[in-house]
């Protein structure tokens, strides 16, 4: 059985039926993702790094405990899957990395952060781990803010702008951020069994075109009850940019640095750059999105 | 394959002991300027606790891995950094040394230069960690006294650190004092009684040799006074925000102005033998 779906703009033939947007079947697909028998190792590996190992055609993802991903020329993947692993949690990987991976490989860049429109444009909330991206994109989302992404952006350049393809719509948020905005887990799933973070429908609040990009918001928290935005300038913001890729490591592990630095320095000139900075207190997370609205959007 | 480069220096130690302060003097001695360095821009490697270290090693999110996975990845994230080091890293941890379920250290040997281990009388820690986390004193010695207890624990939300496991005050203590490399202890009495010479043992245990006037200008850059003052005109980015300060009273012995005798017959009782060990408690 074959299922076909849409995920970053590309069309997918896949042997599980992962999570996307729902197309008719056709006979065109850009990715095909099959269920098979992936190598222990690459015979001609260039990097080698923490559970991967990778060349400029071909990267093999190994996620303990879930499945190991072989993605090859950006059209490819084959999907061990390991036999403790439950469905969701393969699916949480293909989204993730494995779906970056096929991206570096097609040149399109796969940058760490969440996205919304605003107005005929989009505005990237970028940020570490943890930084706060996931519960601010909420935030917009119940003032009525249309989402491209969540967690990961595919940049490309059209027309030279730089452009965001929306990803799918869902998005992963952690259990303390579903209780602040009142969201029912009730018809939502854990991402992993253990994780307590979980897997939201955005369907409703989807928006299916790319966008140019129009300014990138990096977000971070100090232990302090003030919050601030400060624009970044000069050669600052490529390094910003760089550092917020979705795997900032990824470009040089698959050969990919020229593609990389072209479409960073056009977004560096395109796109003004910020960091926003939050207070840690939970307690202040209601006025904090209100200033970061004032400032995002005005 | 040849060796991994021994490059991590593991500052080492129990929260609340005086870690914080041996960053700032060994950056302080490490600084090329003549004044004092910022005390929101410590030179030394950050915390092996922070979730931005392993970031920029793996090919997934972590925030997508359970504490265990997290674990298993730590000593490899640990020996890359090493490996791609072009000299000594400083990294402080919280954690106790532990096992991670593959059972390798989570700490490895094989990447580890040195182990600089604080320590500081478990009275006074228990009263700076309540102070700390603004908590109450017994709540601090419930978690100095607890087997399994953990930093960043949190199942609910993300947070910013790792999942750290501290064990008990005297299992945390243990713990390192067994790893076979090399290794200084340090009490944050003594450098609190003689910081030029408790600091100056520990930069010759480092270099096997010592810059004198550099010695002299870090402790003096590094006095309590100092980064007070540093701290009311700035503030701390590592002062949790509901704490009053993150330098408080930089002295030792106010436990007991601020616990019941019950509540210090506790923590002696379970640390004793740490306790003598260490010179906290006579016989």
């Amino acid at each position: 059985m074959k299922y076909y779906f849409k995920v970053f703009g590309l069309n997918i033939r896949s042997e599980f039926p992962f999570h996307g947007i729902k197309k008719p079947e056709e006979g065109f697909f850009d990715v095909d993702v099959v269920e098979g028998a992936t190598p222990f190792s690459l015979s001609n590996s260039n990097t080698i790094g923490i559970s991967f190992e990778s060349n400029d055609s071909q990267f093999l993802l190994k996620i303990p405990n879930v499945a190991t991903f072989l993605v090859e020329n950006g059209n490819k993947i084959i999907v061990q899957v390991d036999k403790q692993a439950e469905f969701r949690e393969v699916e949480l990987f293909f989204l993730g990395t494995a779906m970056s991976v096929v991206l570096m490989q097609r040149g399109i860049v796969p940058f760490h952060g969440s996205a919304f429109q605003k107005d005929n444009k989009c505005i990237i909330i970028s940020g570490h781990s943890g930084a706060g991206k996931s519960s601010l994109l909420r935030y917009f989302i119940t003032e009525g803010y249309k989402v491209l992404t969540d967690d990961v952006c595919a940049l490309s350049i059209n027309q030279n702008k730089v452009i965001l393809t929306p990803s799918y719509p869902s998005s992963k948020i952690w259990e303390d951020v579903m209780d602040k905005f009142d969201l029912e887990k009730r018809n939502s799933e854990q991402v992993r069994p253990n994780i307590r973070k979980y897997k939201y429908d955005l369907s409703d609040h989807f928006i299916e075109s790319s966008l140019e990009v129009e300014a990138i918001y990096i977000l971070n928290s100090k232990n302090v009850e003030a919050f601030d935005v400060d624009e970044v300038k000069g050669i600052n913001k490529f390094k910003e940019l760089q550092k917020n890729l979705y795997r900032p490591r990824f470009p040089e592990a698959m050969g990919r640095q020229k593609e990389t630095f072209i479409i960073l320095n056009h977004l560096a000139n395109q796109a003004k750059v910020f960091h926003l900075t939050r207070s840690s207190s939970i307690q202040l997370l209601d006025k904090f999105n209100q200033y970061a609205k004032q400032n995002i959007i005005g | 394959m040849p060796p991994l480069p021994k490059n991590i220096v593991w500052l080492v130690s129990y929260p609340k002991s005086g870690n914080t302060w041996i960053r700032i003097l060994l950056s302080n001695y490490l600084s090329d300027e003549d004044k004092a360095v910022d005390i929101n821009s410590i030179q030394t490697s950050g915390i092996a606790s922070s979730r931005a270290i392993l970031e920029k090693y793996i090919p997934f999110l972590s925030s997508d891995l359970t504490f265990s996975e997290i674990d298993n990845l730590r000593p490899e994230v640990y020996k890359k950094l090493s490996e791609e080091s072009d000299g000594i890293k400083f990294i402080k941890t919280h954690d106790a040394f532990t096992k991670n379920k593959n059972q390798q250290d989570i700490f490895p040997i094989s990447a580890t230069r040195a182990i600089v281990h604080i320590v500081r009388n478990p009275l006074d820690v228990a009263v700076s960690f309540a102070h700390h986390s603004n908590i109450p004193v017994q709540k601090s010695i419930e978690r100095l006294n607890n087997h399994s207890a953990k930093l960043a624990n949190s199942f609910s939300r993300l947070n910013n650190q790792l999942r750290q496991k501290l064990l008990s005050w005297s299992e945390h203590y243990y713990s390192w004092k067994a790893v076979d490399t090399p290794y200084i202890l340090v009490r944050y009495e003594d450098l609190i009684a003689d910081t030029e010479a408790a600091f100056r043992k520990i930069i010759v245990f480092l270099y096997n040799d010592v810059d004198e006037v550099k010695l002299k200008q870090a402790v003096k850059y590094s006095s309590f006074e100092l980064l007070k003052e540093q701290e009311e005109n700035t503030s701390f980015k590592e002062k949790p925000i509901f704490a009053e300060s993150f330098f408080r009273k930089g002295i030792a012995g106010s436990w007991k102005e601020e616990m019941t005798l019950e509540q210090s017959n506790t923590i002696i009782s379970e640390h004793k033998k740490a306790m003598i060990e260490l010179g906290y408690l006579k016989l």
